[in-house]
This record gives structure tokens, sequence and C-alpha cells, in this order.
């Protein structure tokens, strides 16, 4: 009997693990039809818990984020109450409609107050002053607080359902993915970056291009031709959702710089980091992949929660039209114990942000070449499986 | 003064004098104003500030970490600290790019920087 050989996680060919996949080009239609888009938004968003920022970001009583979010026609504004707890509400003000949070996507307040007629709202939602009052026959304030919006949280990530009542919970919702995740100490990162935008794309088209490493080599050609190698390995499929891992190549050549960073950081991890003689760092590299660097994870339909050593980033992609994305990106790293560290760490805040600016620089186009009907469809890599399976979990949903 | 606006006193702690007259012009609080300045120096200028910066980054290291992370560093060497955080953004532009900017990209004015620093 012929020995069995190990295969190398680069060299596997993934596609033979999922023939459920199949192995056809996928349709271009979804990129750009505005009914495929509208089925999208009822079947796919309205159905799903969607990413919208960390506790962390609002650690003080009245300390609030907002998220617009188009594809529900929403706005939401989510806050941290007097005790503690985070809320969510519908950032409308009862008596009209005004928005109540105009500026901004995120800040600090004492109570929420509606530029229209002065109404008032605690920040747990109670509405606490109307002025004249007296002018609402038989009012009861305590009909009129903000509507909640459904939120539940996981490891400390603020996720939202359009439903009143969703089906799932938020864990059930996340269901394998989060097993290997319940490990990763999110709770001890903080924000060191943050950045956002809106592009003319598709938000497929956006997820694309964040769920493959076959562009490394052309598209990261300035930033990171030596660090990763053009393939991801591990694919994991977790039901709608998926995860993967990206190595560091082992013909790494650093710049001078990067030796220098490297003398205060490793990576953005610091030397207090905590690993475990199993290696590795808590919650990432579930399949022990050498070199290393960091797993992707996806959480359908259009956010990620990727985790390197002693840092994690995410990516949230909220479809406005059928042709146009808005982006937040966020980086999160353990608070620097040195101020050696922080000078580290300026470096990996740079080169995450110019490595996005290099993702984000092909979406318009491709945008434009598949708005001109010139591909019916697109032939996609062994390496491009996500992209696949991302095709065959929504078609299951519109046509389920 | 706007938080990203340089910093009038130009003081540096007394070790790195040698980069006082980089002080006003290249000291900047914020990641948002940082990138801009890459972005808008020519590359003749951004070699000098690398060619300046560059070999006492590691003593501008240890230098900071004499004094506790946790409270804020005095004014002198909050300076200093933003003067080698730009030197990891201008080494952007000598080391990979060869350019302030890297050609083809979103324009950095359509998508926003929220500064946390």
């Amino acid at each position: 009997m012929p020995e069995l050989q190990a295969v190398n996680p680069l060299d596997r060919f993934y596609s033979e693990d999922h023939p459920e996949l199949g192995s056809d080009p996928v349709p271009t239609e979804p990129y750009v039809s505005q009914s495929y888009f509208e089925q999208e938004r009822d079947k796919v968003f309205r159905q799903s818990w969607l990413l919208a920022c960390h506790e962390s970001e609002i650690p003080k009583p009245g300390d609030f984020v907002v998220k617009d979010a188009a594809i529900f026609n929403a706005s939401v504004v989510i806050v941290r109450g007097r005790d503690g707890m985070v809320r969510a509400f519908h950032n409308v003000c009862r008596h009209r409609g005004n928005k109540l949070v105009c500026t901004g996507e995120a800040g600090h307040a004492e109570a929420f107050f509606c530029k229209f007629h002065g109404w008032t709202f605690a920040l747990d939602g109670r509405l606490r002053g109307v002025p004249e009052q007296d002018r609402f026959p038989a009012f009861d304030k305590s009909q009129h607080a903000l509507k909640p919006f459904s939120m539940q949280m996981w490891k400390g990530f603020v996720f939202l359902h359009p439903q009143a009542n969703p089906k799932q919970s938020l864990r059930d919702y996340l269901g394998t993915l989060a097993d290997p995740l319940e490990a990763f100490p999110f709770e001890q990162m903080r924000l060191m970056a943050n950045y956002s935008g809106t592009l003319r794309s598709n938000w497929k088209v956006a997820i694309n291009a964040f769920q493959e490493a076959y562009h490394v080599p052309t598209v990261h050609a300035v930033s990171a031709r030596t660090l990763f190698v053009s393939r991801l390995c591990d694919f994991r499929f977790h039901g709608p959702h998926r995860a993967m891992t990206l190595p560091i190549s082992p013909d790494f050549k650093p710049k001078p710089v990067e030796i220098l960073s490297s003398r205060f950081t490793t990576g953005m991890s610091q030397d207090a980091v905590d690993k475990s003689d199993a290696g590795g760092f808590p919650g990432t590299n579930p399949c022990g992949t050498a070199n290393f660097s960091f797993d992707i994870n996806i959480v359908f339909p259009s956010s990620f929660i990727d985790v390197g050593e002693g840092y994690y980033f995410t990516y949230e992609f909220w479809p406005v039209q059928v042709d146009e994305v808005h982006f937040v990106m966020k980086l999160y790293a353990l608070p620097a114990r040195k101020w050696s560290q922080r000078i580290g760490q300026e470096l990996s805040r740079i080169f995450l942000r110019e490595g996005i600016s290099e993702d984000l620089s092909t979406l318009e186009s491709t945008q434009e070449g598949l708005r001109s009907g010139a591909l019916p469809d697109m032939i996609l890599s062994d390496q491009e499986i996500a992209i696949r399976h991302q095709y065959r979990i929504i078609e299951g949903m519109l046509r389920g | 003064m706007q938080k990203d606006q340089p910093v009038p006193d130009v003081s540096l702690p007394p070790s790195f004098e040698s980069l006082a007259h980089l002080a006003g012009e290249w000291a900047y609080a914020t990641e948002s104003a940082r990138r801009e300045k890459r972005a808008t120096s020519s590359m003749p200028v951004l070699n000098e500030y690398y060619n300046l910066v560059g070999p006492l980054v590691p003593a501008i290291a240890d230098h900071l970490d004499t004094f506790a992370v946790s409270t804020p560093l005095p004014e002198p060497e909050r300076r200093l600290f933003q003067l080698a955080q730009m030197y990891m953004e201008v080494a952007w532009a000598v080391e990979f790019v060869g350019e302030p900017e890297e050609p083809g990209q979103v324009p950095r004015q359509r998508w926003h920087i929220h500064d946390i620093d």
C-alpha cells in the first residue's frame, strides 16, 4: 500500500475537497443587476447579523457610534449608557422623525438632543425632555422612548440585525466560525486605526478583493511582494461563513525600516504576548500553518474579523447601491508597553493602510468592466474558491 | 491652533537638538497630518528627512523608553516621538514606493482617516 504523502497546504487543490461548489465560471450578473441587488437586500442582508463596531470603541458612558445602513434605509446609534450597558437605537427622534445624530460617525454625548424641536433623550433611550409638553394633550413620555434596533454582542463585537426579532441568535448565526476565535483576547486590544470611505463598486467586488491572495504579486507589488505568497491556505467553510490563512513567504526580504521596526515590535505583537506551548497566539492559526501571518474570517455576508499574533483588524462593507459600497476598516492591537513599541506600531499602521489602499485600487475599474457587459461570467482559479463559495451561498438564499 | 498643525515650540530633548530645525515642520500629532505631509512633499525633501532622522531612531526609542507609556510625554519628548512616527511615514515613500504616493491608488481625499492618537 503506497504511503500517504503530506501535501503542503499551499499546493493543495481545495476545489477537490469541495466538489459541491462546482468548477464552472460564475455569472457576472450578481455584480451589476439592480433586481439582483434588491433580492440580496431582502433575502441576504435582512436575514443577517452585521458587524457594527467593538465595544472597546465606546468605553465610557455617553460614547457612541453611528452606523448609516443604507441597505436597510436605517441609521443606528450605538451608545454606552450610564449603567455601562451598550444599546442600539434607531437614530430617529420620536417626534417627527428627524435624525438625532448627524455629525460624524462617533462621539460623546450626555444625552441626545434633537435639533428640530429640542426633544431630549437619555442614553438609555428614555424620553427626558419635551419643550412645551403641555401642548401635547394626554402625553405620556414613557411611550415615546427611542426605538431599539436589534443588537447582540459576541466577544465585545456589536452586531446589528434589521429584524425586530431575529430568528437566530448572534452566536448561533456565527456557528463554528466563532469556535476557534473564542480564545482570542479581543478584549485586551485597543483601536489603533480607523479608515472609511465610499467607492463605486458592488459590495461583492469589494469583498472579493480581500478573500484571495492571487493578486498579491500584482496589486501588492509595492507593499508586500516578498512578504506574502500568492496563495491562501486551509480554506474552512462554516455554513455561510468562510475562513482561511495567509502565510508569510519563506523568501520574505524585509526592508531596512522593517528590520528597524522589528527591534521594537514583532509585527503588531508585543513582547508581553502570551504564546501557548502548543504554538501560536491564542485563537489563531487553527490548522498550525507554517510561517503563519494572519487568519481571514469572513462573517457572512460582508464583515471580516482577521486575527494575527497580538492584533486583529476588521472590515465592514455596507452596500449603498448596486454599484456603491461604504467601507470601514479598523486595526486593533495590544496596547504598547513602551514608547519604542508605539514607534514600531506606527509602521504596522502605515503598512495596513497602504496595503488596503492597494486592495481598493482595483474595485472601481473592475466594476466598470463588469458593467460593460463584456463578460457574462468570470473564470475562477482554485485559489479563488472563497468567491465561488460566496456565490453558491447567496444563490441558495435567493433561490431557496 | 488645530491639532494637526505643527506645534510652535520646537525644542527637543538636549541629546536630540540636532533635529530641532525639523520639529516645526515635521512633528505632527495625527496620522492624517503625517500622511498628508508625506504625500505633499517632494522626494528630495523626504530623502533628506529620512537620512537625517533614520540613524537616530534607535536612540530616540531608547530615550523615550525611559518614560512611562501610561502617562503623557513632556513636550520636547512628545515632539521627538512625533518625529519618529513621521520617520516611519517617510520611510514608506523612500523604501517601498520611491515616490511620495503610490501611483494608481484611490485618491487619498476619497477616504477618511479617523485619527486615533
